[in-house]
């Protein structure tokens, strides 16, 4: 059985989140902001999250490695700036102490009678948003190999690394299914590496969420994109049901033309800790 | 310059709603929704939307008058119920007083800090679908000239009549276009009526937005529903520009094919009033 190794500081796992940074994340959701600035708040509060769950009285323990590929234009590189720049992946104490900045945010609480409080929040900034050139995803997919290449090498026998990728539109730079393959392929003996893939869209149709059946998807990337990614694995299955989606067996860890609710649960669900043993 | 005339409570302007509620019209959009069922709320929520605009410390100002003539199978009738059914056209201060309904509908929205929050609000219900029978668009047409003739002759210096009309099909009651011919002469001192062509789409197909010419339109009944819609004035063509339309000069206010995103577009770009004066 595959993705059953306990999480622990002695055999932490890794999640990496390749982000699509190209120009048509400039576009906007229906609540007004940008692709990428949402985004970049999913992101950033998953982190931010990650870190939480970490934190125990003595401390931001390690469980995970966390980085961010960021692709658009020709390129792909760290999502990361300033003092976690330099290195692919981090330990979440490390992240915990390094944001770029923290900022005061107003965030919208529901009060008791369905009306709209709002509360100030702390709300740390590790990854910016930008739009900018086309969709670099081959080389996005291509960075991240590497990136976990490496880390599966040091880390044999760990839970496998997550990727959560998420991405707007059509690859510019070629067929990315087959650094999809090799993406998967890596693996520790606990398993092969999960492909997580996250659809965004700005328009009024309804979100394909955890589909079993390429064929109830009509776009041809979207087919790609189911065919990109991993089974959900026993974890995310339980999260995604427990989230009152309805799951099929044969269930693909893949959201088509997700609008904000489906990118926020994607985040929450494929970024699930599975089991974070020694607590 | 024709299109200039302030809009103000001793001229106001009318906007009239032309909707098709053939037999047809119950095919599901890619929203999960019925074509009916999306047009009928993108309707309520633009009515909703004026009403607001209108609504100052005194109260509903009637800057707008507002109808909807709704037609299918042998009908063509007022859209609205209750004691608005009685007349096409009425200032908006009334709409604003007789609601069918006020439905409680859950919306999700960006919560500010990276999640979502989802909220109870308020949807009043104007016009409530319907979809049977053909499509007598020249009947629906007709009773639009009778309307707009009587309207235009009480408000002589208003800024002229918007027609929106919403279509999924040909006419089946004979061919329309010299009835739109006759609607588009009917004018103010500020200029001819305005006739604004949606045809919705039934699934696949691209669709063809603000057209400048019938090149590219691909049958007759496409490049018909482009010889029945008026040009873009300046004003609303700035604005359709501002949404990403391409606009050129001599751009039409018609859009075939339209997805559920051009719906509730068309529905923005046509209502928005030049100026209102009196604020």
């Amino acid at each position: 059985m595959s993705y059953q190794a306990e999480i622990s500081r002695a055999s932490p796992t890794a999640i990496l989140m390749v982000m699509d940074q190209s120009t048509s994340m400039n576009h906007r959701l229906k609540s007004g902001q940008s692709k990428a600035a949402f985004l970049a708040d999913v992101l950033n509060k998953t982190l931010y999250t990650i870190i939480t769950n970490c934190s125990k009285a003595d401390g931001v323990r390690d469980y995970f490695h966390v980085g961010v590929v960021a692709y658009g234009g020709e390129d792909a590189g760290n999502g990361f700036q300033g003092a976690l720049g330099g290195e692919a992946l981090h330990v979440v104490s490390r992240l915990a102490e390094a944001p770029l900045r923290v900022e005061t945010r107003t965030k919208k609480v529901a009060g008791l009678n369905g009306d709209v409080m709002e509360q100030s929040v702390r709300f740390p900034i590790w990854f910016e948003p930008r739009s900018h050139g086309k969709t670099s995803m081959c080389a996005g997919l291509n960075a991240a190999i590497d990136v976990l290449g490496e880390w599966c090498a040091a880390h044999p026998s760990a839970f496998p690394p997550t990727v959560l990728h998420v991405t707007d539109g059509h690859p510019s730079d070629g067929n990315p299914e087959p650094m999809a393959d090799r993406l998967k392929s890596l693996a520790t003996a606990d398993g092969g590496c999960l492909l997580f893939n996250l659809h965004v869209d700005v328009g009024q149709g309804e979100p394909m969420i955890f589909p079993n059946d390429e064929r109830a998807i009509k776009d041809r990337f979207g087919k790609t994109l189911f065919r990109m990614s991993s089974l959900l694995p026993p974890h995310a299955l339980e999260a995604a049901a427990r989230k009152g989606y309805d799951i099929r067996p044969g269930a693909r860890g893949f959201v088509f033309n997700a609008g904000i609710e489906a990118i926020a649960d994607f985040f929450d669900i494929g970024t699930r800790p599975a089991v974070a043993a020694d607590r | 310059m024709p299109y200039q005339a302030e809009i103000s409570r001793e001229n106001p302007t009318c906007f009239l709603f032309v909707i098709d509620q053939s037999g047809s019209m119950d095919e599901i959009t890619e929203t999960g929704r019925s074509k009916a069922a999306f047009v009928a709320d993108v309707l309520n929520k633009t009515l909703y939307t004026l009403v607001t605009n209108c609504s100052k410390a005194d109260g509903v100002r009637n800057y707008f008058d507002l109808g909807v003539i709704a037609y299918g199978g042998s009908e063509v009738i007022s859209g609205f119920g209750g004691v608005l059914s009685g007349d096409i056209v009425h200032p908006i201060h009334a709409i604003s007083e007789h609601t069918l309904r006020v439905e409680e509908r859950r919306k999700k929205m960006d919560d500010g800090a990276g999640g979502v929050i989802e909220l109870k609000t308020k949807f009043p219900v104007w016009f409530d679908p319907k979809s049977a029978g053909g499509t007598p668009m020249r009947a629906a047409l007709s009773k639009t000239i009778e309307t707009v003739a009587h309207w235009c002759e009480s408000h002589p210096g208003s800024y002229p009549p918007t027609i929106l009309h919403v279509t999924d099909g040909q006419s089946t009651d004979g061919a329309p276009e010299e009835m739109a011919d006759g609607l588009r002469q009917i004018s103010t001192k500020d200029g001819q009526t305005l006739l604004f062509n949606l045809h919705v789409n039934t699934g696949g197909g691209l669709e063809i937005v603000f057209p400048i010419s019938e090149t590219g339109l691909n049958d007759e009944y496409s490049r018909m529903l482009f010889r029945m819609s008026s040009p873009l004035p300046a004003h609303l063509a700035k604005f359709a520009g501002d949404k990403g339309y391409a606009i050129a000069d001599g751009s039409r206010g018609f859009i075939f094919n339209g997805d559920p995103q051009c719906i509730v577009d068309f529905f923005e770009i046509g209502t928005r009033p030049k100026l209102v004066a009196d604020r």
